[in-house]
């Protein structure tokens, strides 16, 4: 009797004890459809994080903490980033995680790194969010590694020797890789290098298209977001140009709206990724088929490396004693490998993580998976 | 005096009315013209800032990102094309403000709109602010519309002076017909009715195209009126003296038929012989000078009248044997149809004048102008009056026939002229009605009377 009322008065006393609420900022586009995107894109982005809480509450109750979840929304205006950085810098969240693109990336970490707040980018890929340091961490493989194997494609597959940049010029992802990407197939001796450059809000795609039929070139680099480099394809397509094109990213891999906007106009397409649903790994099948049963649709690159992202931010939560953001920040960086629904990953502290890649071609209707990159000097 | 004609003088009133409606013209076009350039300046401030806060956005990320530095100028020709600006550039200071905006001073806190110094061009400075930091400044400047430009005004000037001219042109026009045509002629007809009524001639009644002349005609006929009366009473007192002289040679003749007789003693043997003759020129001349001081005075004096119970066709019998030796004499038929019974309240003494003036008026008529001199008197009673009708085979009424009722309008080689007026006046006393015109019967004249069955 005596042991029987032991254990319940432990039990009770277990019970009541109280869980720490910690709060952690999503930063995205939540409500407007993006000029470059027909998906409100933090869509896929919150379904995601809830996706990963709701996995890991068995971790994060037995640790003792309360995930509360507070959205800060910055449309598709970045200039309401700054503000809305701002503002979970100020609160009392203990880390930020989001700003799917560049742009919003590039103008939030100088903010979160001046208020010494952890923030991770799940997918933003721009080159320089590797030279903030302290405080900023990243989800995503680099620009760079991604037009290494561009470059590779562009001159040994498609033997290119004068090659077409059309990129954005009010798009920070698509300088970013615009440059790296010259940079890089110069090293494969490549001169001859053209660029129109354009933006987003282009309304008239059909007029680059006849300026770019005046040039010559071997392949067109469209380093643009899926919806920009869906249109454009599909005008030079139209107006008769026959060459190769190539894509990072940007050009995503569901698919569903780029071969929408192309309307099975048909061309060579080759494309980088970091994942792919038909990838045959046991966590990404259980994810695919999770994520459609939970919400009804198939998840895409966003989704993916946001899930991943905030399981490594649980992960960290959970590891650090007593929670503050100097802590955290303290954990994040001491973790240099994790292993995600996209692979294997490792990196250097507040570096873009090394990770295989996926290099895509596209076919009528989809893109499919031509090759698997694994970075150099790595044990992935 | 003027000299000038009245197609001069609208010619005048037109070329003057021209050149005053020009100048107004001008002043209310200059007026518009200052009004519209107010509007389009507005519109084109508003044109220029309703994207400003949209525009400063794009900008920013421009200069917070390395990576969109290019951007910059290809955001800017976008904005300058779709927005059709003269000139669009970011500017750290006033001084990178083109020299022709002297006026513009970029404010920090707020967008400011501002002219070309030589106000064709109106220009918006912004500045570019992210919460403390400012970028520099958004300096945009578009054309005014040329809606308010010289050409554009000297061309509606152009139109709307042709409009006016026609205008004009055609007003001129319908006023020199109006002023020079349609009033002569309108006065000419006037004096043609004017003439006529003096000389009592018939003519058509005219139809004047102005109240005014319709009021002048009226004014006339008044005017004409009175001078008729005036001349009637005149003539009355040289008609007087005239009868007076008349009256004067049968009294003559019976004065010195008195003195003959006064002469003789009462023995002399003569003296019967000139009583006789006494007696005869008294006889004679006696019943001539009542009948003209009766006459005379009928036509001058309110007609007495005693009503009494009494049988027309009686008063028609008797006119018609009083008249039998007139008209025998002078081989004229006369013809009664009237019923035998024709009660009235009427003074049958004076109606007996009334229808033996008509029928020797009618008699006289018919007898020196046709070839089967008659006349014809019938009379019908009606429900409140009885009808009464004499017409001749004469000539007729060769003006208006109302005019036979005036004093001394007589056409007769003998007569006063006052027989049909004293008939006038003694019908008008019975409250009855008399009216003169032109017959059907046998196309000589007609007179009408009505005579009120109760008085």
């Amino acid at each position: 009797m005596k042991i029987i009322l032991a254990l319940l008065t432990i039990l009770v006393a277990t019970s009541a004890q109280a869980k720490e609420t910690v709060t952690v900022g999503l930063a995205s586009n939540f409500s407007e459809l993006s000029t470059v995107s027909f998906n409100p894109f933090g869509g896929y982005f919150q379904n995601a994080i809830e996706f990963a809480v709701k996995d890991n509450k068995a971790l994060l109750d037995k640790a003792g903490i309360s995930l509360e979840l507070v959205k800060y929304d910055y449309g598709t205006n970045d200039i309401n980033v700054i503000k809305k950085a701002k503002d979970v810098s100020s609160s009392n969240a203990i880390a930020v995680i989001g700003y799917n693109y560049s742009a919003p990336a590039l103008l939030s970490a100088p903010i979160h790194t001046e208020a010494k707040i952890p923030v991770i980018y799940p997918s933003a890929s721009a080159n320089r969010l590797g030279t903030f340091g302290k405080y900023v961490h990243l989800g995503s493989i680099s620009n760079q590694f991604m037009v290494e194997s561009l470059a590779k494609i562009a001159t040994q597959t498609l033997k290119a020797k004068k090659i077409l940049i059309l990129a954005a010029v009010d798009c920070a992802y698509c300088m970013d890789l615009s440059k790296s990407f010259t940079d890089e197939v110069k090293k494969y001796g490549v001169k001859d290098i053209q660029n129109i450059q354009l933006l987003e809000k282009e309304s008239d795609f059909l007029k680059i298209a006849e300026e770019a039929k005046k040039l010559t070139f071997d392949a067109v680099f469209v380093p643009n977001q899926e919806l920009t480099a869906a249109r454009l394809i599909a005008a030079l397509t139209e107006a008769g140009i026959t060459k190769p094109f190539l894509g990072a990213d940007g050009w995503g891999n569901e698919g569903s709206e780029f071969f929408r906007v192309l309307k099975g106009k048909k061309f060579t397409g080759y494309s980088v990724t970091h994942w792919h649903t038909k990838l045959k790994t046991k966590k990404s099948q259980r994810f695919v088929s999770e994520y459609k049963k939970r919400f009804d649709k198939l998840p895409n690159d966003t989704s993916v490396l946001a899930y991943d992202s905030m399981t490594l931010l649980i992960q960290a939560l959970i590891k650090t004693k007593p929670l503050n953001r100097e802590n955290l920040e303290k954990t994040l960086t001491s973790i240099n490998s994790f292993d995600g629904v996209t692979g294997k990953s490792y990196w250097g502290p507040h570096q873009a993580p090394k990770k295989n890649i996926l290099i895509l071609k596209t076919t009528d209707t989809e893109f499919a998976i031509s090759q698997v990159v694994t970075p150099k000097g790595s044990n992935l | 005096v003027s000299s000038k004609t009245l197609k001069q003088k609208v010619t005048d009133i037109s070329i003057y009315s021209f050149i005053c409606m020009s100048v107004i013209m001008f002043t209310c076009f200059a007026l518009y013209s200052f009004k519209k350039n107010e509007i389009t300046v507005g519109q084109i401030k508003r044109d220029l800032t309703v994207n400003l806060k949209n525009q400063t956005n794009q900008f920013l990320p421009s200069f917070l990102l390395p990576e969109q530095e290019q951007g910059l100028k290809h955001i800017l020709n976008k904005i300058k094309n779709d927005e059709n600006l003269e000139d669009i550039r970011i500017v750290k200071t006033q001084g990178d403000i083109p020299p022709t905006f002297e006026n513009c001073r970029p404010n920090e806190h707020t967008a400011i709109t501002c002219s070309s110094n030589d106000l064709s061009l109106t220009a918006v400075v912004a500045p570019l602010k992210e919460l403390n930091t400012i970028y520099g400044f958004i300096f945009k400047s578009k054309k005014n519309s040329s809606a308010a430009n010289l050409q554009g005004a000297i061309e509606f000037a152009l139109v709307s002076l042709v409009i006016i001219g026609i205008a004009f042109l055609v007003i001129y026009l319908r006023l020199r017909l109006l002023i020079a045509k349609t009033l002569p002629d309108s006065m000419d007809h006037i004096v043609q009715w004017i003439e006529a009524e003096i000389e009592g001639k018939e003519i058509e009644n005219i139809k004047l195209p102005f109240k005014e002349l319709e009021d002048l005609k009226r004014t006339i006929a008044n005017v004409i009126e009175r001078g008729n009366k005036s001349r009637e009473q005149a003539i009355i007192g040289q008609v007087t003296s005239g009868i007076m002289h008349d009256i004067k040679t049968p009294l003559h003749s019976i004065v010195t038929a008195t003195h003959l007789v006064a002469e003789q003693t009462k023995e002399s043997e003569d003296r019967t012989m000139l009583l006789e003759n006494l007696f005869n020129m008294c006889t004679n001349n006696i019943p001539v000078i009542k009948e003209i001081i009766e006459t005379t005075l009928d036509g001058n004096r309110n007609i007495q009248i005693n009503r009494s119970n009494g049988n027309l066709r009686d008063t028609i019998d008797k006119a018609v044997l009083l008249t039998k030796e007139f008209s025998r004499y002078r081989n004229v038929t006369v013809e009664v149809d009237a019923p035998a019974e024709l009660f009235a309240l009427y003074d049958s003494t004076q109606f007996t004048r009334v229808v033996n003036n008509l029928l020797k008026n009618g008699i006289e008529a018919a007898a020196e102008t046709s070839t089967i001199p008659r006349v014809k008197i019938s009379a019908l009673k009606k429900e409140k009056n009885i009808n009464l009708v004499v017409e001749d085979s004469g000539n007729g009424f060769k003006g208006s026939p109302d005019k036979a009722f005036r004093a001394f309008r007589t056409t007769k080689v003998r007569g006063t002229g006052l027989g049909l007026l004293i008939s006038k006046k003694i019908v008008e006393a019975h409250n009855g009605k008399i009216k003169a015109s032109n017959g059907s019967t046998y196309g000589g004249a007609r007179m009408e009377v009505e005579l009120p069955l109760e008085g």
